[in-house]
């Protein structure tokens, strides 16, 4: 089965960010990409989506005094993510070499 | 730095979040939350943040709904599915169910929008809080009081000058009249009424000026029905029409015409005309003894009734003080200091107020009103019980389902739910159905009880809400049976049918007991009922009413023009075959009367009086006791002579009254002390509610002839009629032919009883019937759950009989037991209601033991055809079940 757009953003998301990949990074890092808000409901919803597929992992961190205490849970990308993103992207890039540049140009 | 408080989001948001996010991940959200929220309250401020905080919890929410209802929206599917796959096999039963507590909920719908709308008389006028109707109390010697509605002419003038609260007196006064209009005429009932009517009741004029149309000394306001009669399509407006009254003819002209009066009006009228016009105002003007006109007046805005009956007792001293001494002195009243009071009636309490006498319009009795609610309530109680019982029998088939779905997991909290919403479903489901039975038998119902009704939901708004309310509760007690009983058993008991549903089955048996109970009840009344009516309208009257007319003279009251005209019209039509007797007298007993009152050795006699002449005993068959008929023979029977009945005998004490002269009595003018010639038997003048009062008949021609009785043959009725119509207008020459028969006005008398008695029965066969459906469905269940008994009880040799009283006797039991507990209590309540008759029927045993007889009966048929069907099974299949 293929990624969904937005599996492939949170995978990319958790990829890049590493060791800080929790909630609100990643919320951060999909506004970056997108310049959208999402719900935390909504971001967690599909981060289960990506460790029930098993596309990625989640462990716990530590308590910290900025979150009034609360408990972190980090995100890890599994080696199943990576090959499905890369699955992904092989895909883009062939259907991008089928579409040359000036396809895009709507000054014509 | 801030405030601590500052720093935390909204507690409400922050709680909703807690509980929303599932254990393992909690703290995680609430910890990303806080930090973006720390964040945003920094660069944004604490509005924005709270905002954004907020927003994310809707957010959740939804999310939340999208998730979890996914799961639960199945688990519904299927219960529905189940219910569906239930009633459809049990068809019968829900069929019961569901009917029988609709037709129930219709009943008591249809019922109580009669109800309310009986109460809504006279609601319509603008200002109904602030109008009242004059009533006038006096108290007997006997400390009996009489309440009164008519008044001296004079007293609304009067009210008005000395009373600065009330601005507006109306009085009314009906009359008669032949109304013509070119070759139209019609025999019309007037109204005569102060100028103020249209302006204080909320009369809408669809032409004239409300104001006005009253004040012009010749006026007449019609009825839109009264001038679509006498001028059609035609203008109405400044027509000018010829009213004859009281044998004189006078134009009036009509000034304006008034829309359709609503039903639920207690002043009603076709003809209105000034008040001054009536028939010697003057003379009446001026006379404070004799009470006969209607009085309503209206008070200021804002000023209680309590404020201006203060004002009475000042009032009553200064114009009444002097009639109230001389009839204290003659003992006519009670001689208490408030033996004569005036009262303010609110005009919305006049139609519920039959104590008070001679009103205009007919009341309602409110004892009426309470009962047939009552009813509506029994019948609705029965068709919850049967709806209870039936659900409580049915979900013994529903064990085995419960043992399935405990196996796959559901936790007795699903299965309350459930059961409940289940029972919950059908009840509500009744209630709609209920409500278009309700719709569909609306103008059946309202022809029965003759009003124009209307089911108005968002008025009702209380009986809806007492519906709804009701059927939860319903739905709750059907439901909570398998709810909580079921929902507690083993799954492994239950898959294994080890559980015996009911052990004693105590609530299953009250519950159909007291639905006995409640029917016997309504079966004692509604025969009780029955018996006095058909008593009332068979007992002999002491006269004969069938096959006599009666035609108006439209004569005036005093002279001998009626006289002449019915010598006359008598030589003309005696001896066609059709007519068997008449004769003239001046009111027929139900067309108006003549009461008066005079002292006997310091008794007070009161008696109704009518002038006839020497057929009228003839005509009506009215036996002669002892003495003899009024005689041309005898001259001297006209300035002297009266027959009296046998109640007058007996207030004089006279033994033999033939001869004995009537002492005290001045009411025939020109008789002084008039002497008895003949003592008639007692007959029914007046309705049966009444004891027979004291009568006398003469023939002094200075009471005027009004009414033409006529005894006709039974057969070839509308040749005869049509006969003394021809004939009638050739003598006449314009004067319209009326007549009615004597046994429709008799019956007229009981219209009212008859009506509710209607009513009333027939929600009582309803309750019955939707018993005999209750009963039907839970024997049949009963039945059913013996299957396996009888089937072994055949193999073993019992006989069909012997299997169906097997059956049939628990039911029996039931049966005679509700019994001893409905007798009491019918005795009881129509014991009260027939003691408002004075010739009544005694409630006999026989009535008990049939009703006895008739639920045993009903109850036996049931049973005994379910058990016999089940008797009669082959038992090798009765072993097979299950």
């Amino acid at each position: 089965m293929r990624l969904t757009i937005t599996e492939q953003i949170l995978l990319t998301a958790i990829w890049g960010l590493q060791a800080e990949a929790y909630g609100v990074k990643i919320m951060e890092r999909i506004h970056e990409y997108t310049k959208k808000d999402i719900a935390f409901g909504t971001l967690y919803n599909n981060l289960d989506q990506l460790i029930k597929k098993g596309y990625a992992e989640s462990y716990k961190g530590e308590p910290s005094a900025v979150r009034g205490g609360k408990r972190k849970i980090y995100y890890k990308i599994t080696s199943k993510g990576i090959r499905a993103l890369q699955d992904a992207h092989e895909l883009q890039k062939k259907l991008r070499q089928d579409m040359p540049d000036y396809a895009f140009d709507r000054s014509k | 730095m801030k405030d601590k408080t500052d720093a935390n989001p909204p507690e409400a948001a922050h709680w909703i979040i807690r509980h929303l996010s599932q254990y393992e991940k909690r703290f995680s959200i609430e910890g990303d939350l806080l930090e973006v929220y720390a964040y945003k309250l920094d660069r944004l401020g604490k509005r924005r943040a709270q905002m954004w905080y907020w927003s994310q919890t809707f957010k959740a929410l939804i999310l939340y709904w999208q998730f979890v209802m996914r799961g639960y929206l199945d688990m519904f599917g299927n219960y529905f599915k189940v219910s569906f796959r239930n009633i459809k096999r049990q068809l019968g039963y829900s069929f019961i169910n569901v009917f029988g507590l609709a037709i129930g909920i219709a009943c008591c719908i249809l019922i109580f929008t009669f109800i309310r709308y009986e109460m809504s008389y006279d609601s319509f006028h603008a200002n109904e809080s602030s109008l009242f109707r004059m009533v006038r109390s006096t108290k007997l010697p006997g400390g009996e009081q009489d309440i009164l509605a008519i008044h001296p002419v004079p007293l609304g003038p009067a009210l008005l000058a000395e009373i600065p609260q009330i601005t507006h007196a109306v009085r009314l006064i009906g009359g008669n009249a032949v109304v013509s209009y070119g070759n139209k005429s019609f025999g019309e009932r007037l109204l005569f009424a102060d100028s103020s009517l249209f302006e204080i009741f909320t009369f809408p004029l669809l032409k004239g000026d409300p104001a006005a149309v009253l004040k012009e000394p010749y006026a007449i306001v019609l009825s839109a029905a009264a001038a679509m009669k006498y001028f059609g399509k035609e203008e109405p407006l400044r027509k000018i029409l010829t009213l004859n009254i009281d044998g004189e003819d006078r134009e009036f002209l009509v000034t304006g015409v008034v829309a359709r009066i609503p039903d639920n009006s207690s002043l009603k009228f076709d003809f209105v005309l000034p008040y001054e016009i009536y028939p010697a105002y003057d003379r009446a003007l001026t006379n404070w003894r004799s009470s006969r006109t209607h009085t309503y007046v209206k008070l200021l805005d804002n000023v209680k009734a309590s404020e201006v009956e203060e004002k009475f007792p000042a009032f009553i001293d200064k114009y009444f003080g002097e009639i109230i001494k001389k009839g204290q002195e003659k003992g006519y009243f009670s001689s208490d200091e408030d033996t004569w009071r005036l009262h303010l009636q609110g005009i919305k309490d006049i139609h519920l107020d039959p104590s008070v006498k001679w009103g205009r319009e007919r009341t309602t009795n409110p004892a009426h009103l309470y009962i047939l609610s009552g009813i509506s309530l029994l019948v609705l109680l029965i068709a919850c019980i049967n709806f209870i019982t039936l659900a409580l029998g049915r979900s013994t088939y529903r064990v085995k389902e419960v043992g399935v779905r405990k196996v796959l997991g559901a936790v007795p909290k699903q299965l309350r739910a459930q059961f409940l919403g289940e029972s919950l479903l059908l009840s509500f489901f009744a209630l709609i159905l209920g409500m278009v039975f309700a719709s569909i038998f609306l103008p059946t119902f309202s022809q029965l009880v003759n009003a124009d009704l209307r089911i108005d939901y968002s008025a009702g708004g209380i009986t809806l809400l007492f519906m709804v309310g009701l059927m939860f509760l319903v739905g709750i007690i059907a439901g909570s049976y398998p709810a909580l009983f079921l929902s507690a058993f083993r799954p492994v008991d239950a898959l294994q049918a080890k559980i015996k549903i009911g052990g004693k089955r105590i609530m299953t048996k009250s519950l159909v007991m007291i639905q006995y109970v409640l029917s016997i009840f309504l079966i004692i009344s509604t025969i009780v009922m029955w018996r006095q009516l058909n008593f009332m309208r068979s007992k002999p009257l002491g006269y004969e009413k069938d096959h006599v007319l009666y035609i108006q003279t439209y004569t005036p009251w005093q002279g001998s023009e009626g006289a002449r005209l019915f010598k006359v019209y008598q030589k003309e039509v005696t001896g066609h075959p059709g007519i068997i007797n008449m004769a003239g007298t001046d009111s027929s007993f139900t067309g108006g009367w003549s009461v008066d009152e005079w002292e006997h050795e310091g008794r007070q006699v009161t008696a109704f009086i009518y002038r006839i002449d020497s057929n009228y005993l003839d005509t009506l068959g009215i036996e002669l006791k002892e003495g003899r008929n009024f005689s041309e023979k005898f001259t001297s029977d006209a300035s002297e002579a009266v027959i009296i009945n046998e109640a007058l005998a007996a207030k004089y004490e006279w033994d033999s009254p033939i001869g004995q002269k009537l002492l005290g009595c001045k009411s025939i003018e020109g008789m002084v002390d008039p002497v008895v010639i003949g003592v008639v038997k007692n007959f029914h003048f007046e309705s049966l509610h009444n004891e027979i009062a004291p009568v006398i008949l003469h023939i002094n021609p200075s009471w005027s002839i009004h009414t033409i009785l006529v005894k006709i043959h039974p057969e070839n009725v509308p040749q005869t009629l049509a006969y003394l119509r021809e004939t009638w207008q050739k003598v006449t020459a314009h004067k319209p032919f009326e007549y009615y028969f004597l046994s429709d006005d008799v019956d007229k008398q009981y219209k009212n009883e008859a009506r509710w008695s209607k009513i009333i029965s027939y929600s009582s066969v309803l309750a019955v019937l939707i018993s005999c459906l209750g009963l039907l469905g839970l024997t049949s269940l009963r039945v059913t759950q013996r299957t396996k008994e009888i089937g072994i009880r055949k193999i073993l040799g019992a006989s069909a009989s012997k299997l169906v009283k097997l059956i049939s006797l628990e039911f029996i039991k039931l049966v005679s037991m509700a019994n001893l507990l409905a007798w009491p209590a019918a005795y009881l309540v129509m014991h009260n209601w027939i003691r408002n008759f004075a010739y009544r029927i005694s409630i006999g045993i026989w009535i008990f033991l049939l009703a006895a007889g008739l639920a045993l009966l009903i109850a036996l048929a049931t049973v005994c055809l379910q058990s016999f069907k089940a008797a009669r099974a082959n038992p090798v299949r009765a072993l097979r079940y299950e």
